[in-house]
């Protein structure tokens, strides 16, 4: 098939409007995660084509203007406003909320007058429609200027004619222009002669932005040096367009009569209220928790034994040799150490995602901003710090939608105190071995040291944000401002995708990394500078002895720097190789004690580390002193050598990221 | 299988894993941003 022509489009819109579903719909699998460029702000862009055309959508974080307030608005702004930069579309998508048009009409406005060819999309037409809300198509078309679609992306309606109307889009000049003040007109004209090929507007837009622009640098100048204040120039743009907007609304639909939230606000009435509010929160982070625990269990019984079987296999098929110890003892326990996270990580993002598209996050946000206040805090810092029980480096990412910047920054530093997925099986490992089982009531003891620990790291996390904020300050005051989504029904395929990308981008992103250090583990446990003494008639390896290999010799040599601590060298390599990755670990544990292992019939990991002993006083190695020393250790050391990367990125400075390091490990050496 | 092809095998695997660690390593920690957008004309040098 010939392609006419391939174009980049832009799809913009407030948040929670059902962009990602249009995105979803249009794109399908086609689909690809990325960065922007010099900062780790994910964007997701997917691929379709429609009558031999081929177009590629950028999905944009959600914006309620062009007057960014964080990172990720940022973002919007620049791909926008940089013709630089490897996003900036031919063409733009503006979906809006049938709800609140209002909002999303000043968005459409503004992208409209940068001069890119623009479609607006109305969305979420079966919710306006049960609520009586109608509009005039016609009307629409003509009081904004522009080609209108409507569309309803839970029944796929109008999916058609977006398709079609996307091939039409093309710039239509608009009449009703936003009227640049008289008293700034003189200073954009005289602007004028250093940036010859902006429009008046863009002008505008670049004195009005709070933040410098680096890719317009003079515009800074030129705004201390004219006393601009953007924040002035922001309220003088948004009062005229909602005076001119409010018009436009009551021309096109009876929306300004009849919205009522209805259902929304009368479940909002117990889900956000002072103490059943709270107690419905709590209860569900218990379902969830116990869900993690127990549902995930299962599927991980069978991946162990999966792969326990699969090294079995190759040990009794292959001859052997080292490509036999490479493969059964090195690579299976290596990739075994990644694959047994998926159930725990799948579940969790269920989650995660369920409650983000129902619309009940927002209210978690509401109601835990007072309680983290007095913190150093937001409410907004819960959404990191919950997503920090997956994993930091998305967690520390989420944390770019608070505004103000200390809030920010100290959500960044303590996030990564939460008990993030890789933590887990470090726990259940260090658990299972060390504490015995049995219950109390009902309650496991195992279960309650776990959920002990979960607690520990919330702890820690809002105690050192409670330090900390005496040491960072702020310029601006902090305030919440939100946007509570009416409640809707999930869509199951959005939920599907989410998962999915998340699951695949763990696999992929630990995976590798955890592949090439289960290869050099391996090779520096398998051999050393004894090897060659090893062969028998030259022709039969039998591999070195742990402890001789190279390994060993590192392992030994860093032992009398954690031996005060209770801990022998094998655990010194576990800990020193998990400074890359915590989830590290267990894999290095596994090849460690697998290339060890003289033992055929135990194949588990937990049994052959709970019968090593110390070769001196012949008692455990792993007891409950070395394995609670031990847990402190992982609750509380950075050892995410990305987590370190991301925020550096975030913060754009090695002193934060370098402080978190120290802070973080120096108090996991200090506890124990 | 032959040791020695074993042994070249290894080496192989090994060369690569050390490489992508190292490469990791470095793509990691190295900031990506440029200053392409700061012009001769903009006084940002």
């Amino acid at each position: 098939m010939n392609i006419k022509k391939f174009e980049k489009i832009a799809l913009i819109g407030n948040p929670n409007v059902g962009k990602s579903s249009l995105f979803n719909i249009l794109t399908g699998l086609n689909q690809k995660t990325g960065n922007y460029p010099g900062i780790t702000v994910e964007f997701k862009s997917g691929f379709f084509k429609y009558n031999n055309n081929a177009y590629e959508l950028i999905d944009l974080p959600g914006v309620y203007s062009l007057f960014p307030n964080s990172v990720d608005e940022e973002i919007v702004f620049e791909t926008l406003l940089n013709e630089e930069h490897p996003n900036f579309p031919d063409k733009v998508i503006v979906v809006a909320d049938a709800l609140h048009l209002r909002r999303s009409l000043l968005l459409f406005q503004q992208i409209k007058e940068l001069g890119f060819p623009t479609l607006l999309v109305i969305n979420m037409m079966d919710e306006a429609e049960r609520k009586g809300i109608k509009f005039d198509t016609k009307k629409a078309v003509l009081e904004l200027e522009n080609e209108v679609v409507f569309t309803n992306a839970r029944t796929k309606m109008g999916i058609a004619e977006l398709k079609a109307a996307i091939e039409k889009i093309s710039y239509k000049k608009p009449n009703h222009y936003f009227e640049i003040p008289k008293e700034y007109q003189s200073k954009i004209e005289s602007m004028k002669h250093i940036y010859r090929n902006l429009s008046e507007y863009k002008i505008w837009l670049l004195l009005a932005q709070k933040q410098s622009v680096t890719f317009y640098p003079e515009i800074t100048h030129c705004k201390t040096s004219n006393k601009i204040i953007p924040k002035r120039l922001q309220t003088l743009e948004t009062l005229r367009r909602y005076s001119f907007l409010q018009n436009v609304i009551q021309n096109v639909s009876n929306q300004e009569k009849l919205i009522n939230k209805g259902i929304t606000n009368k479940i909002d009435s117990i889900l956000t209220h002072n103490f059943f509010g709270y107690i419905l929160f709590f209860g569900l982070l218990f379902i969830i928790f116990q869900a993690l625990f127990y549902v995930a269990q299962y599927p991980m019984e069978l991946i162990e034994s999966g792969f326990s079987y699969a090294s079995n296999f190759l040990k009794n098929t292959i001859p052997e040799g080292p490509i036999q110890s490479l493969l059964a003892d090195g690579l299976i326990p290596g990739i075994g150490g990644v694959i047994i996270f998926i159930p725990q990580i799948a579940i969790l993002f269920t989650f995660l995602i369920l409650l983000e598209e129902i619309g009940y996050m927002s209210r978690v946000v509401y109601l835990m901003d007072r309680w983290l206040k007095p913190f150093g805090l937001s409410g907004k810092s819960v959404v990191p710090l919950i997503s920090g029980v997956a994993c930091a480096i998305p967690a520390v990412m989420s944390a770019r939608s608070i505004e103000n910047a200390k809030e920010r920054l100290l959500t960044i530093l303590v996030t990564p105190f939460m008990t993030c997925s890789a933590r887990l099986p470090v726990y259940a490992l260090i658990i299972s071995i060390v504490i015995p089982k049995g219950d109390w009531w009902l309650l496991n003891y195992q279960g309650i040291a776990l959920m002990g620990l979960y607690i520990l790291g919330f702890l820690m996390a809002i105690f050192s944000s409670f330090i900390l904020k005496f040491f960072i300050k702020s310029q601006y005051k902090s305030y919440l401002i939100l946007d509570m989504p009416i409640y809707k029904i999930p869509l199951f395929s959005n939920i599907a995708l989410g998962v999915f990308n998340k699951t695949k981008d763990f696999v992929l992103g630990a995976g590798k990394i955890i592949l090439a250090i289960s290869v050099l583990l391996w090779a520096l446990g398998t051999f050393g500078p004894k090897t060659e003494a090893n062969w028998e008639n030259n022709t039969v390896w039998t591999g070195t002895k742990l402890e001789d290999s190279y390994l060993g010799i590192i392992g030994k040599s860093i032992e009398p720097a954690i031996k005060p601590l209770g801990y022998d060298w094998k655990m010194g390599i576990g800990i020193l190789s998990s400074f890359a990755a915590r989830e590290v670990f267990v894999p290095t544990m596994a090849t460690i004690y697998s290339i060890d292992s003289d033992d055929e019939n135990s194949p588990k990991l937990v049994d052959k580390m709970r019968k090593e002993q110390n070769p001196e006083t012949l008692k455990p190695v792993y007891n409950l002193a070395s394995g609670v020393s031990l847990l402190l250790f992982y609750a509380f050391a950075m050892q995410c050598a990305s987590t370190i990367a991301i925020v550096k990125r975030e913060t754009n400075s090695w002193k934060w990221a370098l402080f978190q390091l120290v802070f973080m490990t120096g108090i996991a050496y200090l506890s124990v | 299988m032959n040791i020695y092809i074993q042994y070249i095998c290894i080496v192989v695997i090994l060369v690569f894993a050390v490489w992508y660690i190292i490469n990791l390593a470095k793509d990691t920690f190295t900031s990506k941003k440029d200053d392409k957008n700061c012009g001769s004309n903009c006084g940002c040098k």
